[in-house]
């Protein structure tokens, strides 16, 4: 689609391990993301199946106690940090610079830096399996159960520093988020027009820049009681182990709608492109998912209505707390509406995408329970939480995510996702994690506590427990499908066109997949979508016009001679500063030699980074 | 390699590194204000040793306070003189705001030093605590910042211009956002003692 | 596309079932299960009237939703799939008529969850007031007025209002019978108040609900709930000293609780052991389970805890002994004969 008037730029080394290591280029860190990310969820996914497999019957003894906790606490930690938040980021990376027609991220250096903290991070966070053992308690890490004395194991230093390590990659990836929505939309793009995946990454970014620095305040102050004796959390000299509950859930909170999202984004691409309708309500929608990033903020003590606060304060929490479901409602409404009238496609993003719509509305009404103050202080705490959670966060953003994936996996590599095995994976993963999830909501009526490793027969939990057991394992089985599907459309997947599914969105103006530069001309945006509009014209039923993406994208405006294309240099620095950031964290857990070597491998690559050129061709030039 | 630098074409004009600065020290005015909150929380419920009123004099901290209010104004001259194409004059005054921010740390020391030979030191008590978290942040922030200045004012020196300002305009939003949190500190800890 | 509308209805239906089904077979379980939907207090009570109004909302926008849903799914599959549908953006007033009721809806729910806040909070002036402290991993109980202090089983008068001072010794546990009402955090370093009230006698199952370390799932209690007569022969017993030992190895087993460890964690009240760290062992005896209920109190049982306390409760803070077999036999049957 190249146009002859345009100087191609010159394009880097795309070869060889060291072209990734070295990469700026924001399609490649967000395929550095996904990866990472699904390598996390298989390390993840297997802690959730042994969790099940020791509830599965009653005084089981697969998995007791500490080693139970150790468990528990990484499956959390991972899928909230190193699945869900990255993977989400891996798409935002990939797609968000193409959808709104940039070449590509604001800082590209920065961008690198950040998927290396994340993988690296991850990596450290994991490393606590093989050294003296895994944090364990909880993936909030209430004090002062993370206190020395009651913690003396280095498991709850990695958790605090991994996490450290992993929000400097969310802050840093947030930042350039923000910067790129707002400040590189190609002509035309204006806010009122950006894609709904745009818009909720840009509302994710600022909640991540607005929540993690709580979080990493009290990680600190956590680390300063267990290595300086302060005493924070310690109630015997006067701290407060609510502080650490108000700190965490500051951030906590947000942090589900940081997950939740995005996901909502994807499904907003997906239901209108499968439907051929344009999103029903765009302003409410986007709208809707500022209120909640707003309102997000101010409902964090609704997982603390047990700790005793005044009868005031838990009823504004609940107020707060339910006001959240009016947005969100609103987003609900707009999908089924975006469907209704149109003429439906049922391809696997489709189904994934509608049964996101479905389980959510689960997890919401559910919501309602636990805002509602007197039937949380029965259910708070139990499997009905757990049941809760993983319908917003598995039926919610998980299953967003997988409908992304087989969305933009053509894009991506130039090969369609296998149909039948996708709707095999879907089938799997639809029965798997309703029988999982869904028999959680009696326990939790039923008494079941959560994180319990054990419990005695004769309580009536046995069959629930076991039937959720098998939904598990049939879950497990959907990932093993899509997995496989991966592997093979990768090498023999049916080849795919630049605009595979008649999308709305600019990225489907570019080819499959894409060159290093993105767009050979940044196109010019006249309208929500812009691809689609190219392909039908504007009159009221939208009769087909004859042209293909591409060959007509020289719409007005883009005739104008284009400035020379540059890419960003590839840059081995940032891959070091979070190495000797990572390194660092690890002196200060197990040898106090890993911290010069750390502070030097930081230093030595915030000079270089500092001093090189990120344009140098176009320095030579200047 | 300014003129190359993401420049805005849609509604919002601004340079995207000075853009990246103000939403990360919009996201920095969160962890302060965590580390404050926990302070005010914490600072009272001292059960033994020195308490806040009795540990802290405001003789240090005044004199840090004017000497990092004086360094703000220093870094407003060196950009303004960036602007005017003053070079020489611009680095002079960065250094000025570098050496007042070392005076800081340096006077920080010393009240630190006090501190502990009074017998308050992190561990004594909640106060002790609160007291040097925060305060020591914000040191490091300001050592950070001193860092940031001269790496700008001697390694990249040669890389100063008018048009290429925001090396200076960033380092500065930065050093001022220093300079905020610690009047904040200022009233927090010592004026509200 | 009759038959599709049909199909619709008829899933439609099949969702009621569905959801009708639960409901009747939770009711159901509650027979065996500590369930939050058979409360047997007021205050449960009351909390389980707010379940299942807000579950007969709920229920209702769940079989709206998901009917809409599935019918859009449905109904508007494209028969050819280069059919272009009309080209809707949007409607200003389904908008604002949706977002009003989902409104309307919550603010229904939340006037009755204050309602119900409002009615439960405040215990009954009359209420008689136990000390709960969690501890890493066993209940601890004191009644202030009766003077008695005992572990993992509370027992409380049937009919009367009973004031919880909820504490904590070392970490975060949380308290909670489910058919006596809603929880409440056992912090360290902070006192929140619970009441309950028991209507019907009998024994109740509840546990920790706040992940406190390695046994959490091991830190279990008992609510028994008895006639006021029965109350009052129990506080008599438990007021009364720890009976003296009169067989012989009863009183071999005094020697050795007094001579080893024990002491140095236990109170056996008017003996040398004053110890403070493990539970009361003044009635031990008349305990029907031991070990945070993990175990009925059977002789078999106190001698299996004896021999190796961390493999009953892992991370137990009482450690293995190494006691003899003999040593065992005889703390057994000095521990059985304090009732």
């Amino acid at each position: 689609m190249a146009s002859s008037a345009v100087a191609l730029p010159r394009v880097y080394e795309e070869r060889g391990l060291l072209s990734w290591l070295t990469t700026v280029d924001h399609k490649r860190i967000g395929i550095l993301y996904i990866l990472g990310a699904g390598f996390f969820a298989l390390i993840g996914g297997l802690e959730a199946l042994f969790i099940r497999t020791q509830l599965a019957v009653p005084n089981n003894q697969v998995l007791v106690g500490e080693a139970y906790n150790q468990v528990l606490t990484m499956h959390g930690t991972t899928m909230v940090f190193l699945v869900v938040m990255p993977v989400l980021a891996g798409l935002g990376n990939y797609v968000v610079p193409l959808m709104i027609g940039a070449r590509d991220m604001a800082y590209p250096r920065l961008n690198a830096f950040g998927v290396w903290m994340f993988l690296l991070g991850g990596l450290f966070l994991n490393l606590s399996f093989l050294l003296g053992g895994a944090p364990d308690a909880g993936w909030f890490g209430y004090a002062p159960l993370t206190a020395k004395t009651f913690s003396k194991g280095t498991g709850i230093d990695f958790w605090i520093l991994g996490l450290q390590l992993l929000g400097i990659s969310s802050i840093t990836s947030s930042i350039n988020f923000v910067s790129t929505i707002l400040l590189l939309r190609a002509p035309g793009l204006t806010l009122n027009r950006l894609p709904l995946f745009a818009w909720t990454t840009l509302v994710t970014a600022f909640l991540i820049l607005f929540a993690m620095p709580s979080i990493s305040a009290a990680l600190f102050l956590l680390f300063l009681d267990r290595h300086l004796g302060t005493h924070f959390f310690n109630p015997a000299a006067g701290g407060d182990p609510l502080l650490w509950q108000h700190l965490f859930w500051f951030f906590g909170h947000p942090e589900v709608y940081i997950m939740i999202l995005p996901a909502m984004g994807i499904v907003s691409e997906v239901l209108p492109v499968f439907s051929r309708k344009p999103l029903f309500g765009y302003t409410a929608v986007a709208y809707s998912s500022v209120a909640i990033g707003f309102i997000g903020f101010t409902v964090w003590a609704h997982h603390m209505f047990a700790v005793g606060l005044p009868d005031v304060v838990n009823a504004f929490f609940s107020a707060a707390s339910m006001l959240v479901a009016v947005p969100t409602a609103i987003k609900v409404f707009n999908w089924i509406a975006t469907i209704w009238g149109g003429a439906v496609r049922y391809r696997t993003p489709f189904l994934f995408a509608a049964a996101f719509v479905a389980l959510f509305v689960i997890g919401g009404l559910s919501g309602l329970f636990l805002a509602a103050v007197p039937v949380d202080w029965q259910v708070t705490d139990t499997y009905f939480v757990v049941a809760h959670f993983h319908y917003t966060l598995f039926g919610g953003s998980m299953f967003a995510i997988v409908a992304g994936i087989y969305y933009w996996f053509p894009k991506i590599t130039g090969r369609f996702l296998d149909e039948r095995l996708g709707r095999l994976h879907f089938a799997l993963q639809f029965i798997g994690f309703n029988l999982t999830f869904f028999p959680m909501h009696f326990l939790g009526l039923m008494g079941m506590p959560r994180r319990i490793y054990t419990y005695a027969p004769g309580l009536g939990w046995e069959s629930l427990n076991l039937l959720a057991t098998i939904g598990a394992f049939i879950l497990a089985l959907g990932f093993v499908v899509f997995f496989a599907n991966i592997a093979r459309s990768l090498v023999a997947g049916e080849r795919a066109p630049d605009d595979p599914w008649d999308g709305h969105t600019l990225e489907w103006l570019t080819s499959s997949p894409p060159p290093p530069y993105n767009f050979a001309r940044i196109p010019v945006v006249h309208s929500r979508r812009p691809a689609w509009d190219r392909k039908y014209t504007g009159n009221p039923h939208a009769r087909p016009v004859a042209e293909i993406a591409g060959e007509n994208d020289r719409q007005e405006g883009e005739d104008a001679p284009e400035k020379p294309i540059h890419l960003p240099a590839p840059s081995i620095w940032p891959l070091v500063i979070a190495a000797g950031l990572t390194v660092f964290a690890l002196g200060l857990v197990t040898h106090w030699l890993f911290i010069p070597i750390g502070i030097l491998l930081f230093a030595v690559g915030l000079a270089r980074w500092a001093t090189q050129p990120l344009f140098p061709e176009a320095a030579s030039h200047s | 390699m300014a003129s190359h630098h993401p420049v805005a074409s849609a509604e919002i004009a601004v340079d995207s590194r000075k853009l990246g600065v103000w939403v990360f020290l919009a996201s920095e005015v969160i962890f302060f204000a965590s580390l404050i909150v926990s302070y005010l929380v914490l600072h009272n419920r001292v059960t033994s040793g020195p308490t806040a009123h009795e540990a802290l004099t405001l003789t240090i901290p005044t004199i840090n306070t004017m000497i990092l209010l004086t360094s703000s104004v220093a870094m407003v001259l060196a950009l303004a003189h960036l602007r005017d194409g003053n070079r020489r004059a611009s680095i002079a005054w960065l250094l000025t705001t570098a050496w007042l921010g070392i005076c800081f740390l340096i006077l920080k020391a010393v009240e630190y030093s006090q501190h502990l030979h009074e017998g308050l030191t992190p561990s004594v008590n909640v106060f002790g605590s609160a007291y040097y978290t925060v305060t020591g942040f914000h040191a490091a922030h300001v050592a950070v910042g001193v860092i940031w200045i001269l790496s700008v004012a001697l390694g990249l020196r040669r890389r100063l211009s008018p048009q290429n300002d925001v090396l200076v305009e960033t380092v500065g939003l930065y050093w001022h956002f220093v300079d905020l949190v610690w009047v904040a500190i200022f009233m927090v800890v010592y004026l509200l003692r | 596309m009759a038959r599709i509308r049909g199909a619709a209805r008829g899933w439609a239906r099949w969702g009621a079932v569905g959801l009708l089904i639960p409901g009747v077979w939770l009711t159901g379980c509650a027979a065996q299960s500590p369930s939050i939907l058979a409360p047997v207090s007021p205050k449960g009570r009351a909390e389980a009237e707010l379940f299942w109004f807000i579950f007969l909302i709920t229920a209702g926008v769940f079989v709206l939703v998901e009917t809409l849903l599935l019918y859009a799914v449905l109904r508007f599959r494209a028969r050819d799939p280069h059919t272009v549908p009309p080209q809707i953006h949007g409607n200003n007033a389904l908008e604002i008529s949706w977002t009003t009721a989902t409104a309307l809806g919550l603010a229904v729910i939340f006037a009755m969850t204050w309602r119900t806040m409002a009615a439960t909070s405040a215990p009954p002036a009359d209420a008689m007031p136990v000390k709960v402290t969690g501890h890493q991993w066993w209940w601890e109980f004191e009644y202030p007025t009766l003077g008695i202090t005992t572990a993992n089983e509370l027992v409380i008068p049937v009919g009367r209002p009973v004031r919880l001072t909820v504490t904590s010794a070392d970490v975060i546990h949380s308290f909670w019978v489910p058919q006596l009402g809603g929880k409440m955090d056992a912090i360290p370093g902070r006192e929140n108040t619970l009441w309950l009230q028991a209507d019907v006698e009998g024994v109740y199952h509840g546990q920790c609900a706040e992940l406190c370390g390695v046994s959490h799932a091991n830190m279990r209690l008992r609510v028994r709930v008895v006639s006021d007569a029965d109350f009052q022969r129990w506080v008599e017993a438990q007021r009364a000293p720890a009976a003296q030992p009169v067989e012989p190895l009863a009183q071999q087993g005094y020697q050795v609780f007094m001579s080893k460890a024990c002491v140095g964690c236990h109170t056996i009240n008017g003996t040398p052991a004053q110890g403070k760290v493990g539970p009361n062992l003044t009635h031990v005896g008349s305990r029907t389970t031991i070990a945070a209920g993990l175990l009925e109190n059977t002789p078999e049982n106190l001698a299996r805890w004896l021999d190796n306390p961390p493999a009953i409760k892992p991370g137990s803070l009482m450690p293995r002994l190494g006691l003899t077999p003999e040593e065992i036999q005889a703390l057994v049957a000095y521990l059985s004969s304090l009732k």
